[in-house]
This record gives C-alpha cells, structure tokens and sequence, in this order.
C-alpha cells in the first residue's frame, strides 16, 4: 500500500472514532499494515498524565512517571536519532519482549505536548523505508493527537465550569430558600419577581404567585417610603434603612432594609434585591422602654411638684405658727405689763399731786430738803415710765410685725397687700440670720398696695433676704456686708430689688438656680427649694416676674416685678 | 455658641436631614428638623440636643417646629422620647410644631404620641 493511501486509513480512523479507541485501532492497523507486533502511541497530555495506548489492548492506560521514564530513556535523542531504532525492549509493564524497534517523537520541541510512536516485532529488523514512512506517520498522527488533547481540555474546562455555574446556582438558591431574612427581587420598575420562603411567612403569603409582579410598595405600610428608599439608593448606590411592612391581617413589622441594585454591561438596572432584617421585637422593646421613661418622667414631675408644694405649705405654716406663737405669748404677759404701766402713771402723778398738796400747805423749813428730794424722785420715776413706754411700743410693733408676717387666715385669697408692711415684718423674723453679717439699708418707695398672697410673698422677702445674708457669710469680705432693699412703682408695676455685696453668682451656675432641688449648699443644709418655689410664688400665682442680676466679686440682686392685680385666673 | 459650629457639622454630615436652632423670644428655642430622620442621624441630634438642653436655663421653652420632616424612622423616634424626658428634669415644656400627617401617625403607632404637646 502507498504510503499516502496507508496515512489517509489512520486518518479515516481517527475521523470515525472521536474517543481514545481510535489511538488503540490506529495502532491495531499498523500492526497490520506495516507487520509489526506491538505498535504502541504514547503521549504526555497537558495536565501531565501520561497515556499509553498499544495494539491488541482495550482501554488507554495512564502510566506512571517511573515507567514514563523508561521509554523515554529507551527512545530518547541522546541514544539515537530521531526516528531511532533500538531493541530489544518491552512496553513497561504491559508489554511482550520484541528484538527490533524502530521508535520516533511525535511532538519536536519545543512543545508543551510530549509523546512517541513505537513498532516492534522480532522477526526481521526493520528497514529504512519503514522508518521514513513511521517519521510521515508520527507527524499525522502527532496533530491529530494534539488537537484532540486540546479539545479534552476545553471539553474539561467546560465540564469544569458548568458544574461551577450549577454548583454556585444551588449556593445561591439555598441562601434565598433557607435564609432566616426576607430575601426579594424586584425588576427595573420596582415590581416583585421574586420572594423568599421567609418573605413569604413573614407576610402570612403561602405562595410567590400572590405577590409576583405586583409593585413592592403595596407591601409597605406607608408606600411613600419607597420613593425615600429610591432616593438614597440612587445617590449613594446602597440603601440601607427603616421601613414598615404591612402583613396579612394588617400585622405590622418593622424592618431594617437593604437594597442593591444590579446592572447590566451598558448601565441599565436590571434587578433589585432587598434583605430585609425583621427588627420589630427590638422597635417593640424599645417602644416600651421609651414609654416607660416617658411615664416615669411624667410621674417624676408631678411628684417633685407635689413635694414642693408640700414643702411649701409646710414652711408657710410652720413659720407662721412659730410667728403667732411667739406674739400669742408676748401678748399676754404684754397686756397686764403695760395695763400695769398706766396704773403706775397715774399713781406717780397722784404722789406728785399729794406732795405739791403739802408743800402748799406748809412744811417746817427742815422739811423742805427732804421734800425736794422727794420731788427729785418722783421726777425720776416719771422719766423711767416715759421710756419705758417707748419699750413697750416697741414690743407692740414687733408682735404686730410677727402677726402680719403670719396671717394664716388668709391662706386661700388675694386680699390687699402692702409691700412695704409685708419686707419690714419679714425682717424682723429674719433679722437674727442677718444681724451679725450684713447691715441693711432701705428705700422703700410710696407704692400702692397690691391684689396678693401676703404670706406667700412674705416667704418670697424671707428666702431672698436668707439667701443674701447666707451668701455674704460665706464670704468672709473684709468690708462690712450690706444689703439694700429698694421698692418703687413703675408702669402700673411694683418693683422689688434686693442686693447684697456678697460673692455674686458664677454664670455656670446662675442658669440653674431656680431649678427644683438645685443647691450650692453642703447635704443638710438647706433643700434647694427657696427659690424654686420663690419663682412658683411670684411667676405662676401671682403672674410677675422675677430677675437675677449678678456678677462674680460685684453681689447679686434680685428684682420681683409684680402686677397691681393678678388676671383672673383660677389657679390650682 | 459653639453649637453653631456643631450644626453646621450635623448637617454636613447628614445629606437628607437638616437642624436648625433659633432663639424666638427671652426664654423660648425652637429646633426646626427638615427632611429626613433614620439611625443615625437621630442619635446624632439626639447628642447636640441634648448639649442644647443643658445650656439652656431653668424654665425656659423648647418648641419643635417639624413642618418640614418628611420621614422618621422607627428608631428616630427614641429621639424625641429621650428629649422629652431629659427636658422634664429640667422642667423645661417641649411644644411639637406642625407635625406631619406621616410623622404623628410613627408616633401614635410607636404609643408615645400621648406624652407629646403637639401645637
């Protein structure tokens, strides 16, 4: 057979068979053909397996690289020329011994492929026309081998990548199937394509049908909140935030969303896909601890009020019971002193008659030194009796005083006020706390009296003034304290000023002084409700006003501005 | 005040919310809060606010003009809640301004709307 007609079979072969058979039936024939025994292809492919495929054998075999080696070594140019001859040598392992080989390379280097074609037989040597003819074959047979491999490869690559693709497609679908959050897709004009089975229970659904291709938002319970949603994401690319989804039976839950969008090569969106966190136990939490704190803080308020007004009241009427006591007590031993006192006038006066009576009648002049001494004393007596009616209209002042201060009758109404009445009463009861520290100068103004509480303002004078002889004390100046109360109309308003040259008030500190319990003072001492409740006293009841001026090292005053008459307004 | 430098940083920081702090008469504030309120960006004024309601004085008013607030989330609304009960320590009254439709009913649903003055 031409050596053309003997190539066009093997290709005819391989044209037929598209598996590795074809290699075992290519070298069947040219056992036949060219009346070897064993013809053998062998080859490296590009995963570096090595594959042996020989006449007479059913399946391709992979060697190992030892076996490899050997017919490598066997074969290889350093023994012999390319093609070569060689024997006698066995195929590693599977072979039979044969004498004569004739053996070329398929594959020049440089080549990424390696492989040999092998004849053998042992009857007669080979001849140089066989080996010409077996170089023709190699090189037919050596392209068809390395496009084949070629093709196993994408064949692999493909199989590779297809069991990728299926495998990510199951990874996929199993983090929408089992996820724990609801898991949706939308298409580019926000209209459901997909939901996962958490979607679905969380919204009480029990199939996608009844929510695919309707528009997301019917699924909020305020479907303006998807324009928001939108918004963001269009700006920042993610959107991350709050929404409400209304359930079947209106159930709400409260979510936490994120959306992504995915777009295709050109830009366009092609889907988008939200997960959406169910948060409504911890808004359900959070909603009571807010409602708590809002009602304990409500509740906290109204006791605090209560506690002031209790202290309040309680202060107003322990001073002024203290206040009529001590008058109720004055008063008694007062009355008979000074019922006592007139008595005593008059008989000083009747003694001075009746001397006068004898005198007139006659003494001897030995008498008359006597009587003048007798009239000395009665002189003496006369002097002592009118100071000591100045005495006693001190102390009636001062019982009135204390009366004023402490009228308790007039607890519930607005009755007629004098202002200046009401300070001077109130420093006679405070003057003890302010006589060792301060001297106090008054300039008390010609003002009407005023529609008010007496005994509340009367409270209002007494912490002010306590407060103006405390903060001076605690001082230690080395000029004398000193502390002016001034009054004065002005524009239908009776104007109070109290000032000290104490210390003054730190602007930190001067923003909280009318809050309740606020106190500068050490635990013990004092409650901090004075001015707490001075402010209650002037601007809620009596709707005035109350001012603190004050400067650190210059003193503070403070000026209550009040109305003549309150509007009527039931206070409760 | 610095809090004017600390307004202006809020409302750099956050694209779709907006504060605004005015004083309106001797002893009154109104807060305006335009757009949007989410997380974080309540938390953030929930902090300034807070600054603000100690710098204020004893007495004093706080109004809440929320014309312009268009949305509020679920946990936005511990902003007001938390105000509401820090400024009723100070005995400061909080008035609510024009609120929203949308925003009451976050409220209402929330069971805190009772708690609130609403002018």
């Amino acid at each position: 057979m031409s050596p053309e007609k003997l190539l066009l079979q093997l290709v005819i072969l391989y044209a037929k068979d598209t598996t590795e058979h074809a290699d075992i039936q290519v070298a069947n024939e040219l056992c036949r053909l060219l009346k070897a025994k064993t013809a053998a292809i062998f080859f490296k492919d590009l995963s570096g397996i090595y594959h042996l495929r020989f006449s007479g054998s059913l399946y391709s075999i992979k060697l190992s690289s030892t076996h490899w080696k050997e017919v490598e070594a066997a074969l290889s140019v350093t023994h012999c020329e390319d093609p070569c001859s060689f024997g006698p040598w066995k195929i590693p392992v599977f072979g039979e011994e044969e004498t004569y080989w004739i053996g070329c390379s398929l594959f020049p280097a440089p080549s990424a492929l390696q492989g040999y074609i092998v004849l053998g037989r042992s009857d007669t040597p080979w001849s140089e026309r066989t080996i010409a003819l077996l170089q023709e074959i190699a090189k037919t047979i050596a392209t068809i081998i390395a496009i084949r491999v070629k093709l196993n490869v994408s064949e692999y690559e493909k199989k590779k990548l297809i069991d990728r693709l299926a495998f990510n497609e199951r990874r996929l679908k199993n983090l929408f199937d089992a996820s724990p959050n609801i898991i949706y897709t939308c298409d580019a004009d926000d209209y459901i394509t997909s939901l996962n089975p958490a979607g679905l229970k969380a919204l009480g659904i029990t199939s996608q049908d009844e929510v695919v291709g309707r528009p997301f938002k019917e699924l909020l319970y305020n479907p303006e909140d998807r324009n928001i949603a939108f918004k963001h994401l269009l700006s920042t690319g993610t959107s991350t935030y709050e929404t409400i989804l209304k359930g079947k039976n209106e159930r709400l839950i409260y979510c936490m969303e994120s959306i992504a969008v995915l777009r295709d090569e050109n830009g366009k969106i092609r889907e988008l896909q939200g997960i959406i966190n169910d948060i409504t136990e911890r808004i359900e939490k959070e909603k009571e601890l807010w409602r708590t704190n809002l009602e304990l803080s409500e509740l906290n308020s109204k006791l605090q009020k209560t506690q002031e007004l209790m202290v309040q009241q309680e202060k107003l009427a322990s001073i002024g019971q203290l206040a009529a006591g001590v008058a109720h007590e004055i008063n008694n031993p007062l009355g008979f002193l000074k019922s006592n006192h007139s008595v005593m006038e008059k008989y000083v006066v009747k003694a001075e008659d009746l001397l006068q009576k004898i005198v007139d009648s006659g003494i001897p002049e030995a008498s008359k030194p006597i009587m003048e001494q007798l009239g000395k004393q009665i002189d003496n007596m006369k002097e002592i009796l009118i100071e000591s009616t100045e005495g006693y209209e001190r102390i009636i002042r001062i019982v009135a005083d204390l009366k004023t201060f402490s009228r308790l009758d007039q607890g519930e109404g607005f009755t007629e006020y004098d202002l200046n009445a009401g300070i001077e009463s109130t420093l006679v009861v405070a003057w003890n706390e302010i006589k060792y520290v301060a001297d106090v100068e008054k300039q008390l103004g010609n003002i009407p009296k005023i529609m008010a509480r007496g005994n509340e303002l009367n409270q209002v004078w007494l912490n002010l003034l306590v407060n103006a002889a405390q903060a001076i004390e605690g001082a230690k100046k080395e000029v004398r304290g000193r502390i002016i109360i001034k009054t004065w109309e002005e524009k239908g308003y009776v104007m109070d000023s109290i000032k000290d040259n104490g210390p003054g008030i730190p602007e930190s500190i001067r923003k909280k002084i009318f809050d309740p319990f606020f106190t500068t003072k050490e635990p013990g001492k004092g409650t901090g409700l004075g001015l707490s409740i001075s402010y209650n006293i002037i601007v809620e009841t009596h709707k005035g006003q109350i001012n603190v001026y004050t400067e650190p090292g210059q003193g503070t005053e403070f000026v209550v501005i009040l109305p003549l008459s309150p509007p009527k307004k039931v206070d409760n | 005040m610095d809090s004017n430098a600390a307004i202006a940083a809020y409302n750099q920081k956050h694209q779709f919310a907006e504060l605004g702090i005015e004083k309106i008469g001797e002893d009154t504030w109104e807060v305006t809060i335009t757009g949007e309120l989410d997380l974080q960006s309540s938390a953030d004024a929930q902090t300034l606010l807070e600054a603000l309601l100690e710098e204020m004085p004893s007495r004093s008013t706080l109004i809440f003009n929320l014309e312009k607030l268009v949305y509020i989330s679920s946990t936005g609304v511990g902003l007001f809640a938390n105000l509401v009960v820090a400024a009723n320590k100070r005995r400061i009254p909080v008035i609510f301004k024009k609120l929203q439709p949308k925003v009451e009913q976050v409220f209402s649903l929330l069971g805190i709307l009772s708690y609130f003055t609403i002018q």
